[in-house]
C-alpha cells in the first residue's frame, strides 16, 4: 500500500508540464550524444550544470538522469553502423552489433538493442524502487564513522577498479580530495588554499572544474581527428524488424544481462561499462556455440545492452539511498544536488520523498519515451551522425562559456574553465583519469566532516573506525580490494618479465 | 637503452603528485593542526598532503621498473591553444565588445582547430553559431548580455 501511494506522490511530481519537459529534453539530449562520437555523458551532463542552477532541484536532477540513461541507449547506435563506441560502455556494441550491420541486419540490430535497453532499464528500476528505501533504513543508523568508512571503501573501490594502474587512480582520488579543501572550513571559518582570491573562499567551483576537465578537455581531444566514417545503410521500419529467431535467442541473455548488470551497477565503483564486459563473457560461456559471437551473434549485443541500462538505474540506488556515489556521473548528480542545498544521504527519501519518487516516476517515462526516440524516429539520429564534428565544437565551446558566465554574471567563473581546460589537458597526456578526481572532489568536504565528527565524538580514539563493527567491516573490504590490488600487479608483473625473458631466448636462438 | 622522459608517463605523474602532495603538507603548517578530539583546520589537508606525496613517490620509484610506454607525449601545441585560448577570448571579450563580437571572433578563432576547412565554411560556423547563440541566449531565454551595439 504504501508503495502505491509513494508512486502517486511520484507520479504528481513527474507529471507536471515542468518535469515533463525537463525529461523530454534530458533524454533527447542523452540519445543526442549518445549517438555522436566525440561526446559523452560526462560532457554533456558537466555542460548542463549551469542549467541547473536556473530551474527547481526535481527538474533539475530529472534532466541530467535523462541525460545519463539516455545516452546509454543512443550509446549502441553509431557502435553499430560505424564500429565507433558513443560511449565506453558500447565498446562492446561493437563486437556483434557491426558484424550484424555489414550481414545487412543493421535496423535489426538497432532494434534490438532498444527492446534490451528497456528491459534492463526497467528491471533496474524495479530494483531501485524496491531496495533504495530499505538501504536507506539501514544508513539512517549510521554514525560518522561508517560514513567516513563507506566513502573510503567507495573511493577506493572507484579509484582502484575503474583504471588500469591502482597507485594513479589513487593518486587522483587524493588530489581530488586535497582540492575539495580549497575554501573556508567550515568548522573554524579558517579559509584554506585560498592565496589571497575571494573567489576561491567558497572552494573551487565544481562547474568549473567539471566543465574544464570533461567537457572543454573532450573538445580538444576530439577535434581536428580524422573524419569519420559515414554512415551507409538507410534504416527503414520494415528492416528493423527482427526475426523470430533473433527475438527468441535474445529473452534469456537480455533477463541474465539484466540481472548483471543491476547487481554490478549498484556497487561502487563497478559501473555501466563492467556490467556490459562482464554479461558479454558470461553469455559466451553459457552459449551451445560460442564461435558466433563476433560474428553477429544477436545475443552478444542484446545482453551487455540490458546489462549497461540497467546498471545506469541502479547506479542510482547508493546515490540517492546513501549520498555515496559510486561513479562519476552519479557524483556530478550529487553536486547538482548539493548546490540546490539539499544535503544528499539517507534522509533524502523520507525528507524530499516527492524528489525521490518523482525521480523515479520520471524514469518510467523517460524509458516509454526512449523507446519512442529511438524506434520510429531512429531514422533522425542515423542521419545526425552524418554531421562533422568540426561544425558542432565550436559550438559546445560557446555553450560552455555562457552556461558558466550565466550562474553568476561573473566571467571569472569562465576563466577558471579556461585554468582547469588546460589543467584536464595536460592530465590527459599524463593519462591522468579525472573521473577519481572528480569523485575525491565531490566527497573530499563530506569525508573530513565525518572524520571530524567520529573523533570528535569518540574523544579522539582513532580506534573508533575498527570498533564499530560496521565501519570495520567496510573498512576491511576496502583493506582487500587494496591488497588484491598489488597481488595482482606483482602477478602481472611477473608474467611480463617472464615473457620477456622468454622471448630474449626466442630471439637468441633465432 | 635511451632514457625517455617523454615515454614515462608515470615516473612524471609521480614527481608531479608528489611535488603537489608535499607543498600542501608543508603549506598547511600554516593553519593550526588541533587534536584528534578536536581536530584544527590544518590537519586533513596535511594528512592528505604526506599521503600525496607517499603515492607519488610510490609512483615513481615502481615506474623506473616498468616498460617504457608505447607512445610518448605528444602535446597538439596548435589544437590545444587554439581551442582553449577562444575560451579566453570570449571571456576577456564577453564585458568590453558583447555578446555578438565575442561570440563571433571566438568561434572564427575555434574553427581553426579544424585544418580541414575552409574559409568559407569556418565563415559560414560562425555565422551560425552567432545567430544561434544570439536568438537562444538573447531572445529566448532572456539573459541580460549587452549585444555589442
Amino acid at each position: 500500500m504504501d508503495m502505491i501511494n509513494n508512486l502517486a506522490l511520484g507520479a504528481q511530481t513527474a507529471f507536471t508540464l515542468e518535469n515533463l519537459m525537463f525529461c523530454f529534453f534530458g533524454v533527447t539530449l542523452g540519445t543526442l550524444i549518445g549517438v555522436l562520437p566525440g561526446i559523452g555523458a560526462l560532457a554533456a551532463i558537466s555542460i548542463l550544470l549551469p542549467v541547473t542552477f536556473h530551474i527547481p532541484a526535481t527538474a533539475a536532477i530529472v534532466m541530467l538522469a535523462g541525460v545519463y540513461y539516455g545516452a546509454q541507449y543512443g550509446g549502441s547506435t553509431a557502435a553499430i553502423l560505424l564500429r565507433l563506441p558513443g560511449h565506453p560502455a558500447s565498446v562492446v556494441a561493437c563486437l556483434d552489433g557491426y558484424p550484424m550491420a555489414q550481414q545487412g541486419r543493421a535496423g535489426a540490430a538497432l532494434f534490438m538493442t532498444t527492446i534490451a535497453s528497456f528491459i534492463g532499464a526497467t528491471v533496474g528500476m524495479l530494483a531501485l524502487i524496491l531496495f533504495s528505501p530499505g538501504i536507506a533504513a539501514i544508513g539512517l543508523k549510521f554514525g560518522p564513522a561508517e560514513y567516513f568508512a563507506l566513502m573510503v571503501l567507495g573511493l577506493i573501490a572507484a579509484s582502484i577498479l575503474s583504471s588500469g594502474n591502482a597507485l594513479r587512480g589513487f593518486g587522483m582520488v587524493v588530489l581530488g580530495l586535497l582540492m575539495g579543501v580549497v575554501g573556508t572550513d567550515v568548522n573554524t571559518g579558517v579559509n584554506r588554499f585560498t592565496f589571497g582570491y575571494i573567489e576561491l573562499w567558497d572552494g573551487i567551483s565544481l562547474l568549473a572544474l567539471a566543465m574544464g576537465m570533461f567537457g572543454l578537455s573532450e573538445v580538444v581531444q576530439s577535434a581536428n581527428n580524422d573524419d569519420a566514417p559515414k554512415v551507409k545503410d538507410k534504416i527503414t521500419l520494415k528492416s528493423m524488424i527482427p526475426t523470430k529467431q533473433e527475438f527468441r535467442d535474445s529473452v534469456f541473455p537480455m533477463l541474465r544481462g539484466s540481472g548483471i548488470g543491476s547487481f554490478l551497477g549498484s556497487l561502487p565503483g563497478a559501473g555501466a561499462s563492467l556490467s556490459s564486459f562482464m554479461s558479454y563473457a558470461v553469455e559466451k560461456k553459457v552459449a551451445k556455440d560460442p564461435s558466433r559471437f563476433g560474428k553477429g551473434a544477436i545475443e552478444g549485443l542484446t545482453a551487455p545492452e540490458s546489462a549497461n541500462n540497467a546498471g545506469a538505474q541502479t547506479s542510482f540506488i547508493p546515490t540517492l539511498s546513501l549520498g555515496i556515489p559510486g561513479d562519476v556521473v552519479m557524483a556530478l548528480i550529487l553536486g547538482a544536488l548539493i548546490i540546490h542545498g539539499i544535503t544528499p544521504g539517507p534522509q533524502l527519501i523520507t525528507q524530499q520523498p516527492d524528489l525521490f519518487w518523482g525521480l523515479m516516476v520520471s524514469f518510467i517515462i523517460g524509458n516509454i519515451m526512449l523507446v519512442i526516440l529511438n524506434i520510429p524516429m531512429i531514422g533522425i539520429w542515423v542521419s545526425l551522425l552524418r554531421i562533422p564534428y568540426a561544425a558542432l565544437y565550436p559550438a559546445i565551446l560557446v555553450f560552455i562559456s555562457i552556461g558558466v558566465y550565466s550562474v553568476n554574471n561573473n566571467t571569472f567563473d569562465i576563466i577558471m574553465v579556461f585554468i582547469f581546460g588546460v589543467m584536464g589537458y595536460f592530465m590527459s597526456l599524463l593519462r591522468w583519469d579525472a573521473a577519481p578526481l572528480l569523485l575525491g572532489f565531490i566527497l573530499g568536504p563530506m569525508m573530513e566532516e565525518h572524520f571530524r565528527r567520529a573523533l570528535l565524538l569518540a574523544r579522539g580514539d582513532i580506534t573508533v573506525f575498527i570498533s564499530r563493527p560496521i565501519s570495520a567491516s567496510l573498512l576491511a573490504v576496502a583493506a582487500l580490494i587494496i591488497s588484491w590490488a598489488i597481488v595482482s600487479y606483482c602477478i602481472n608483473a611477473r608474467k611480463r618479465s617472464t615473457h620477456k625473458h622468454t622471448n630474449a631466448i626466442k630471439s637468441e636462438a633465432g | 637503452m635511451q632514457f625517455n622522459l617523454l615515454k614515462r608517463r608515470n615516473l612524471i605523474s609521480g614527481i608531479l603528485l608528489a611535488a603537489v602532495g608535499i607543498f600542501a603538507a608543508v603549506y598547511a603548517q600554516r593553519y593550526n593542526m588541533g587534536s584528534l578530539a578536536r581536530m584544527g583546520p590544518g590537519f586533513f589537508p596535511v594528512v592528505l598532503g604526506v599521503l600525496l606525496g607517499f603515492i607519488g613517490i610510490a609512483l615513481a620509484a615502481v615506474s623506473l621498473f616498468e616498460a617504457l610506454d608505447e607512445e610518448p607525449i605528444r602535446v597538439e601545441w596548435r589544437k590545444a591553444s587554439i581551442i582553449l585560448g577562444s575560451i579566453l577570448i570570449f571571456a576577456l571579450l564577453l564585458r568590453p565588445a558583447g555578446l555578438i563580437l565575442a561570440t563571433g571572433i571566438s568561434t572564427f578563432i575555434a574553427t581553426m582547430a579544424d585544418q580541414k576547412l575552409t574559409f568559407y565554411k569556418r565563415a559560414l560556423i560562425t555565422f551560425a553559431v552567432t545567430v544561434i547563440t544570439v536568438v537562444i541566449f538573447y531572445y529566448l531565454l532572456n539573459m541580460r548580455f549587452s549585444l555589442g551595439w
